[in-house]
């Protein structure tokens, strides 16, 4: 249940696997059912539609970002969506200060939330980059890999390959992304 | 692509060691390796930064795809003539002509609570989860007009719950579309106050309409005066005439 103030349960534990096993239907429900408490408080606070969907998306990557990493502390006073929604609130909040509009709403220092050092995230930036550079047989096997969690043995008899094929088919597409992301930006 | 490409042993393994997939032997082992390691501890960040990244190409393309399929926040534009739209008609084309008739006969309160007063349209309901079924389920009741129902189950929920604002909020606003602005007001006004709740600015708006309906038009000005809904000016310069 959407709440500021909910409790630890059960599921908890179970509920983090499943985001970081990347289950579809976890996270749709994880991001449906959480975005209309943002697109309001994006609303009420001088935003407007795209803009609030945008933030949403920023925020919700944040957050499965920090529970793959196992950065997402289970505590007893906190839950999966309360987190959205503060990590949310608080990157439209920052926004609001960057932009310097109207009605700024002050950060309290509990609000602030943990994020990756600046040097981690702009790697990963570079690399989405550049993931997004490669071909589409490149793409879907590390897809494959990384996402979907498909184990090479899978990967192998979906795409009609021996394992030994399909390993080493990985490796060349994992090192073509490497030297894209090396032309990239030279000093990493 | 072929086969001939040599695969750093290294790489397959902290490929296993990121997936969790070693026996607890391996894995102590690896942690004992990785500790003093420095270029095992950089190929371990690497790969971890780019599974991360490639998981986040695909994440994003998935976050439009859920984005596009959101159950509608308001009204779709579909087929005019559809029967919902048609029931929806009815019921605006009913609700106005007691908002009108109220206008002519009822008190300037209860006149501006007519024309200001729409119930919060609740939330999406599609995607309930089992943890969450008894509160979504309530909110089918709510979104049906059967609020006794809904109060019921959330004032259930409630007492496992006392401080969750989302009830309280929830249940304000049944209350109040219950036509009984006494009890939405205990409600209401407890959310208003919590500035950690993402409905603080809504829980200000219905409350000063819930005092509007008592006839409490100084109390639904202090209650406006603390929220920053977008209608609040509006409201305040007909309670200001």
């Amino acid at each position: 249940m959407p709440s500021a103030t909910g409790n630890i349960n059960d599921d908890l534990e179970e509920f983090v696997g499943a985001i970081r096993a990347n289950e579809e239907k976890v996270l749709k429900q994880f991001y449906q059912q959480n975005y209309p408490m943002v697109e309001k408080f994006v609303l009420d606070n001088s935003g407007t539609i795209d803009e609030a969907r945008d933030i949403y998306q920023e925020a919700f990557i944040a957050v499965w970002r920090n529970i793959q990493l196992g950065r997402f502390q289970l505590r007893a006073d906190s839950s999966p969506q309360a987190y959205l929604f503060k990590v949310a609130k608080y990157k439209w909040l920052d926004h609001l200060r960057a932009t310097k509009r109207n009605n700024l709403v002050p950060l309290s220092g509990d609000e602030e939330i943990e994020e990756l050092p600046a040097e981690k995230h702009g790697r990963i930036e570079a690399i989405k980059s550049s993931f997004s550079q490669l071909g589409e047989s490149c793409r879907e096997l590390l897809e494959r890999f990384y996402y979907l969690k498909q184990s090479m043995r899978t990967i192998a008899a979906a795409k009609k390959w021996t394992e030994a094929t399909a390993k080493n088919n990985k490796y060349r597409c994992l090192q073509h992304l490497r030297d894209i992301l090396k032309n990239k930006k030279p000093n990493h | 692509m072929n086969n001939h490409d040599h695969i750093p042993a290294d790489i397959e393994q902290v490929e296993r060691f990121l997936r969790k997939e070693m026996p607890p032997e391996e894995r102590e082992a690896f942690l004992d390796r990785l500790a003093t390691d420095g270029e095992l501890q950089q190929v371990v960040e690497e790969m971890q930064l780019l599974s991360i990244g490639i998981q986040e190409a695909a994440l994003q393309r998935n976050l439009d795809q859920f984005h596009k399929e959101m159950p509608a926040l308001r009204p779709a534009k579909r087929n005019v003539f559809s029967t919902r739209r048609v029931a929806a008609a009815a019921v605006i084309i009913v609700a106005s002509a007691l908002a009108f008739w109220l206008l002519l006969n009822g008190g300037r309160e209860e006149k501006l609570f007519t024309s200001y007063y729409q119930p919060d349209p609740g939330l999406p309901t599609l995607m309930s989860s089992a943890d969450n079924y008894e509160f979504y389920q309530a909110m089918v009741d709510y979104k049906s007009g059967e609020y006794e129902k809904a109060i019921a189950a959330w004032d259930a929920l409630l007492q496992q719950q006392p401080a969750n604002d989302t009830l309280s909020y929830y249940l304000g606003s049944a209350w109040l579309a219950n036509k009984q602005p006494a009890k939405a007001i205990t409600y209401l006004e407890k959310v208003a106050a919590n500035t950690n709740s993402s409905f603080v600015q809504d829980a200000g708006w219905y409350l000063a309409l819930a005092w509007l309906q008592q006839g409490d038009k100084e109390k639904a000005k202090a209650a406006l005066e603390k929220t920053q809904h977008r209608r609040r000016e509006e409201l305040l310069q007909e309670l200001r005439r």
